[in-house]
């Protein structure tokens, strides 16, 4: 699963997850993406579970990309321990995702195949998703 | 390249009171500059904008901007320059007109199409567009809609690059030649990439020698 190779410190505080995810919000590589809708903390887990499904729909028909990364520590206190004694263990790893945020992207496969794909991914995920299609952007002149 | 007209209005209210007031009317705030001119701000209406914009995401469009500014009416040559959208709902917050000569050269972001469907791709392969739009200078008339490549000659891990684009007289483009432009890769290859990494260890390693390393000791 997905989880940072060295960080700095090993325990986080939890911070919020106010607005909208600006950054990481349009397709930067495949023709077809997976846009968040509404705010939460994707675990490694889910992350790797969505990313089985797809490749398994696509029978490695196409090309993936995952534009999330879970560099976030979530701790957790032992069962049945009383409260005090500083902070948990880290358990697991999440990525904070806003609304907005890109969380996969597809390449070299049709527009129903991709569809179904994400549509089987988003089910694997703890946040509303749409679907999302390349927009052409008008050229820049100077 | 398409030419189309946008009647616009100047507009005298400026800062976020001001252009939301327009956008809660169905109109869209936005700016006209360029050439030595003072930046006009503008409104526009958002359905004949979002027309244009349907027409833009297909081709590169030539706007004749009309302005209506206090009874006087003048138009002037323009291109889109950019367009800001809400995040989730897609609606256009404010769009970038860039004014224009036809005697002048201009710098474009052209679409790449690919046409045909290549060797590999039906060897099993996957085709992989690296870059969907190549930069571009050339005169207004000259820019044309999108560049077009052939891939159907590509075999499994072939690839053309932006030197092979053929352009219309008149046009140059401005992205380095040696850029790979559409790839076929090899299915494993694919799929390799898109697995994950080898299994790391249960924890990462602490960077530096800080509060988080001693409590590592403990």
């Amino acid at each position: 699963m997905l989880m940072p190779k060295r960080v700095k410190y090993r325990k986080q505080q939890r911070g919020r997850m106010k607005g909208l995810s600006y950054a990481g919000s349009t397709l930067a590589f495949g023709e077809y993406g997976l846009r968040a809708t509404s705010p939460a903390w994707v675990t490694a887990a889910q992350i790797e579970a969505a990313r089985r499904t797809i490749t398994r729909y696509i029978k490695r028909g196409g090309k993936l990309w995952i534009r999330i990364f879970p560099d976030k520590p979530v701790t957790k206190k032992p069962a049945e321990t009383r409260m005090g004694s500083g902070k948990g263990n880290p358990e697991y790893w999440v990525a904070v995702v806003r609304p907005g945020r890109v969380l996969f992207e597809l390449a070299g496969v049709s527009e129903a195949v991709a569809r179904e794909a994400m549509m089987l991914a988003s089910h694997k995920l703890p946040v509303r998703t749409q679907f999302v299609k390349r927009e052409a952007l008008p050229g820049s002149v100077g | 390249m398409q030419r189309l007209t946008l009647e616009v209005e100047a507009r005298r209210g400026l800062g976020k009171s001001a252009v939301r007031k327009l956008r809660r009317v169905g109109r869209v705030p936005g700016v006209l500059y360029g050439r030595g001119i003072e930046p006009v701000p503008i409104a526009v209406d958002v359905r004949s904008l979002e027309a244009v914009l349907q027409r833009a995401a297909e081709a590169n469009v030539l706007l004749d901007v009309v302005i209506r500014d206090d009874g006087q009416v003048r138009t002037e040559l323009a291109m889109l320059q950019d367009v800001q959208r809400e995040v989730l709902n897609r609606r256009v917050l404010h769009v970038d007109l860039h004014r224009v000569s036809l005697t002048e050269k201009v710098y474009a972001r052209l679409p790449v199409r690919l046409r045909g469907e290549a060797r590999g791709v039906r060897e099993g392969g996957i085709l992989e567009l690296l870059r969907h739009e190549v930069e571009v200078s050339g005169l207004p008339t000259d820019l044309p809609d999108h560049l077009e490549v052939d891939v159907s000659h590509l075999a499994v891990g072939q690839s053309l690059h932006v030197r092979d684009l053929r352009v219309p007289p008149g046009v140059t483009v401005l992205t380095p030649p040696d850029e790979t432009l559409v790839t076929v890769l090899a299915p494993g290859v694919a799929a390799e990439e898109a697995g994950p990494a080898e299994e790391a260890p249960a924890q990462p390693e602490v960077v530096g020698k800080g509060k988080a390393a001693e409590e590592e000791e403990e």
